[in-house]
């Protein structure tokens, strides 16, 4: 039974490997760079997130009180501690909108909060959410959470997934109790948060 | 012990070469234009269970697909609705909380296989596919039969497969209750409607009950309304060949179907020499799916298949005379049916029900263990909030089997017919104790069983994420492995000995009295992101098992002609043991173009008998599962429709039962590499080899009267074609 396994059991073949790289260099090739479609999209979470946030400063105005002068910036900030690990700054490096630029700024956490123009809420800050959301309220800040019940304790607007893909959730009153104005295409491409009578 | 430092050498060099191909290729095709996303995604959305919000992040465990992956500056030049077709890369599962959880917040050891893996292996079945799973124990014993487990205990002994694992499809247990084995052959599905198969290492008893003693496996196909359009598969390899087709449709707006049919044929491997194995096997398989989504908050599935096919099998078939045992060469029949229909209603996103009921049947002519077994089953699962800071999942269900068995040459039961029942219940509370931060899982599986009675399955889990990119768990856990019909009820012919003027025959034999084996495991897990676009998982192990399974001679006595004297080996729960070890796994997003993945896995297994068994049973258990193993997985995307994907894998030597031969099974290296070509939109066209690296090697070899077969190298072109 023993000699089922002797020494010469393996069988080392090196020219189909051979043959099977030099049809994979071959074909590769012959086929070379092409532009067929290619399959679905997806990208990091956080990075997609971060997109979005870059599109909501196409789709908000501001009140012209909430700019020191016609060349500030919009001021894209993250409370607390930052699941986007760089990709918001990254996101928004470099860019313009409305011949603003764009910075970035981080708060640790609610107390050490400041005006800005769009201010995204971590999970961590949850405890001073009710805080954090009269503070941005107070200087015209559009407020983004990915917190179940953001929209629900007076924020603006609210990530959340369908089918892995990222949906917003936009809470009208707390805008419009800002001054701030969302454009209908904004509007049309989230949900609307029903308000409880 | 012998090793084969050149055949590693060789196999690792293989794969450098091939990551060398394509990085100089793609580098060359850099400059290629991305596609605008609206054009692009066009292809079949994902599956539509997680409306629920994501919460804050944690290290990315895995990546599932990066056929179009979009780093923050591509996604910065889309517009909205281009955002808005964006998918986000990160898996879920159910199997280890019952809630849905990312793999990153799971609190277990976890791994999934997503669909783009299982695209890019270019494995053709499911028990194949687990191979892709850090930590299992895959080996092939011929064409048709595979020993699988996790965590060691992978021993083929006596028609007792590997009875610690639980495998679920769609929720419904494959396990075979008469051996707790997996007949793995009779599983399988349209691989390209599958959304992800969930790989749990480590007790999942206390949501899953019984069995899921060292892991639970939960294959989990896509909704009808992710499988729109006609799919047709074609494969032809110099092993098998494979032809399907699916068809999706709509029914009405809220209510989409499928349907499928699928034929395989596979070729008979070689004996170790040289000889026609005579294993081949064919199968017939069709099935259909309908979900209806009503509103947001009901899903209404209902599906079903039904398969039919002929198994070749080479086995040792014993006689009355001389030489008392011949080889005996057979071709049986297979057939079986399923049915499940599953309610999920969706009460607000942190409470939901659902309700599912499955009916079962199988049938088997196995010349070994022959018989025909309806299994019918009702669950009921409900989740809530109990305060803001405690989520309970809690559930029951009920299950009734029938069987009728066929008395054959090696196996004999005083009940050719038995109606069993199966009640369960579970409970898990998860407590929030720092949103965020730290989580704890306390949980309980109540099972009542005809065979022990009632079995309490207690765990604790807990989860701790200090920062976004490192998560710490532990778990202890107790696990039962009750005794099932064979245990309990059979007689199994081992072997018969002629003696000079004598036949002898050594018998196992049935105890109704036998205790559920019994485990207490202690896991202690960690996942890091070091750096951008890597993610290491790893996780170790301390099980301590009680109540083993184990074979006592008792007393010999005559017996009736034209046997003399029969010696009777008889269950009990005589071995007690230990396993420990540390799987390591690693992701790696090289480039936006090429990702790698690797695991490495070890394991310790001690067993020793309380008295009385044959030592040989438990060092067979000991060596059963190789003590090292590691695969490293390349993908590359030559250009934006050209795939170069390679896997290789290392598995180290195993044991044989000293009644077989003596020695062990020596290591084996397996390099996978393939070629996938979209030349359009919808047509894939796949050219590829399996075992690249030798022509045939044998991966495991049964204790005594079933044969193995080498598994051989398999070249094949494959074309998937949707449309």
């Amino acid at each position: 039974m023993r000699d089922r396994f002797g020494p010469n059991f393996t069988r080392l073949a090196a020219p189909p490997w051979a043959a099977a790289s030099a049809l994979a260099l071959l074909l590769t090739l012959a086929v070379g760079p092409s532009a067929a479609p290619g399959a679905e999209p997806v990208a990091g979470e956080y990075d997609l997130k971060a997109a979005f946030v870059y599109q909501f400063t196409h789709y908000t105005e501001w009140p012209a009180e909430s700019f020191e002068d016609s060349t500030s910036p919009i001021v894209v900030a993250v409370v607390g501690e930052d699941p986007f690990r760089g990709a918001l700054e990254r996101a928004v490096r470099d860019k313009t909108v409305g011949g603003r630029s764009l910075a970035y700024r981080h708060f640790a956490n609610a107390n050490a909060l400041e005006p800005c123009h769009v201010l995204y809420v971590s999970p961590s800050e949850r405890q001073q959410l009710g805080q954090i959301v009269r503070d941005a309220q107070d200087f015209a800040a559009l407020t983004v959470a990915d917190t179940e019940d953001f929209t629900r304790e007076g924020g603006m607007v609210r990530f959340l997934t369908e089918n892995k893909k990222v949906r917003f959730e936009i809470r009208r009153k707390a805008v419009e109790a800002a001054g701030l104005r969302i454009k209908a295409q904004l509007l049309k491409a989230g949900h609307i948060y029903q308000e409880r009578p | 012990m012998r090793r084969q430092p050149l055949w590693v050498i060789i196999a690792l060099a293989a794969h450098a070469a091939t990551l060398a191909v394509p990085a100089g290729a793609a580098a060359g095709t850099q400059r290629a234009p991305l596609l605008p996303v609206s054009a692009a995604a066009t292809t079949e959305p994902v599956e539509g269970a997680d409306a629920d919000a994501a919460p804050a992040g944690a290290a990315a465990a895995q990546h599932d697909d990066d056929d179009a992956f979009h780093s923050v500056d591509e996604l910065t030049s889309m517009s909205l609705e281009e955002l808005m077709e964006v998918s986000i890369l990160n898996t879920r599962v159910t199997s280890v909380t019952r809630e849905r959880t990312r793999v990153a917040e799971a609190p277990a050891a976890v791994h999934v296989i997503t669909q783009d893996d299982i695209r890019r292996s270019g494995h053709t079945s499911i028990p194949e596919l687990l191979r892709l799973a850090p930590g299992l124990s895959i080996a092939r014993i011929n064409a048709n039969q595979w020993a699988i487990s996790a965590r060691g205990f992978n021993h083929v002994f006596h028609n007792r497969y590997a009875d610690k694992l639980l495998v679920l499809q769609d929720g419904r247990p494959l396990y075979n209750p008469m051996s707790s084995g997996i007949y793995w052959e009779s599983q399988d599905y349209l691989l390209q409607d599958i959304d992800r198969i969930e790989v749990v290492r480590g007790p999942g008893s206390t949501l899953w009950g019984a069995n899921a003693v060292n892991g639970v496996i939960n294959v989990v196909t896509k909704s009808a309304r992710d499988t729109q359009g006609t799919l047709a598969h074609a494969l032809a390899g110099t092993q098998e060949s494979i032809g399907a087709l699916r068809h999706g449709g709509r029914i009405d707006e809220e209510t989409y179907y499928r349907v499928f049919a699928k034929y395989r044929d596979h070729y008979n491997f070689a004996n170790p020499d040289g000889t026609d194995a005579h294993d081949g096997w064919d199968q017939f398989r069709g099935g259909f799916r309908i979900d209806r989504h009503v509103g947001d908050g009901d899903v209404f599935t209902l599906q079903g298949e039904g398969y039919e096919g002929q198994i070749g099998r080479t086995h040792d078939l014993d006689t009355l005379d001389l030489p008392f045992s011949v080889v005996s060469q057979d071709q049986f029949s297979i057939n079986g049916a399923d049915v499940i229909g599953r309610w999920t209603h969706s009460i607000s996103p942190t409470s939901d029900f659902s309700l599912q009921m499955f009916y079962d049947r199988i049938s088997r002519n196995d010349p070994v263990v022959g018989y025909e077994q309806d299994t019918f089953d009702v669950e009921f699962q409900h989740r809530f909030a109990l305060t803001e800071r405690q989520q309970i999942v809690w559930g029951v269900g009920a299950r009734l089997m029938s069987d009728e068995l066929e008395n054959t040459q090696v196996i004999r039961v005083r009940d050719t017919s038995r109606q069993t029942y199966l009640l369960h219940a579970f409970v898990q509370d998860h407590v929030t104790i720092v949103p965020e931060r730290l989580h704890l899982f306390v949980g309980s599986k109540f099972e009542v069983n005809p065979f022990t009675g009632l079995e309490v399955q207690p765990g604790v889990r807990g989860l701790w994420t200090p920062n976004e990119t490192n998560t710490v768990w532990a778990a202890a856990s107790r696990a039962v492995r009750t005794p099932n019909r064979l245990d309990d009820d059979a007689d199994i012919l081992f072997t018969r000995v002629g003696l000079p003027g004598s036949l002898v025959e050594v018998r196992g034999e049935h105890n109704n009295e036998l205790k559920s084996e019994e485990v207490l495991a202690l896991e202690l897990g960690y996942r890091v992101e070091p750096v951008e676009h890597l993610s290491l998982d790893v996780a170790t192990f301390y099980n301590r098992y009680d109540n083993l399974i184990g074979y006592v001679p008792t007393e010999p006595r005559l017996a009736d002609p034209p046997l003399d004297l029969i010696f009777p080996r008889q269950a009990r729960n005589v071995m007690a043991g230990e396993t420990f070890g540390a799987e390591v796994a690693a992701h790696w997003r090289v480039s936006d173009r090429w990702r790698l993945s690797g695991s490495y896995s070890f394991i310790e297994t001690r067993i020793n008998n309380r008295g009385g068994v044959d030592a040989s049973d438990a060092t067979t258990i000991e060596d059963s599962a190789p003590r090292n193993q590691f695969q490293v997985h390349s993908y590359v995307n030559v250009t934006r429709d050209l795939e170069l994907n390679a896997a290789l894998y290392f598995v180290d030597e195993i044991g044989i039962h000293p009644n077989v031969g003596r020695g062990d099974l020596p290591e084996y290296a397996r390099l996978d590499v393939n070629v996938a070509w979209r030349p359009r939109e919808g047509l894939e066209l796949t050219i590829g080899v399996q075992n690249l690296l030798d022509e045939a090697h044998p991966e495991f070899v049964p204790e005594a009267r079933e044969h193995y077969s080498e598994v051989e190298r398999m070249f094949y072109a494959q074309l998937v074609w949707k449309f």
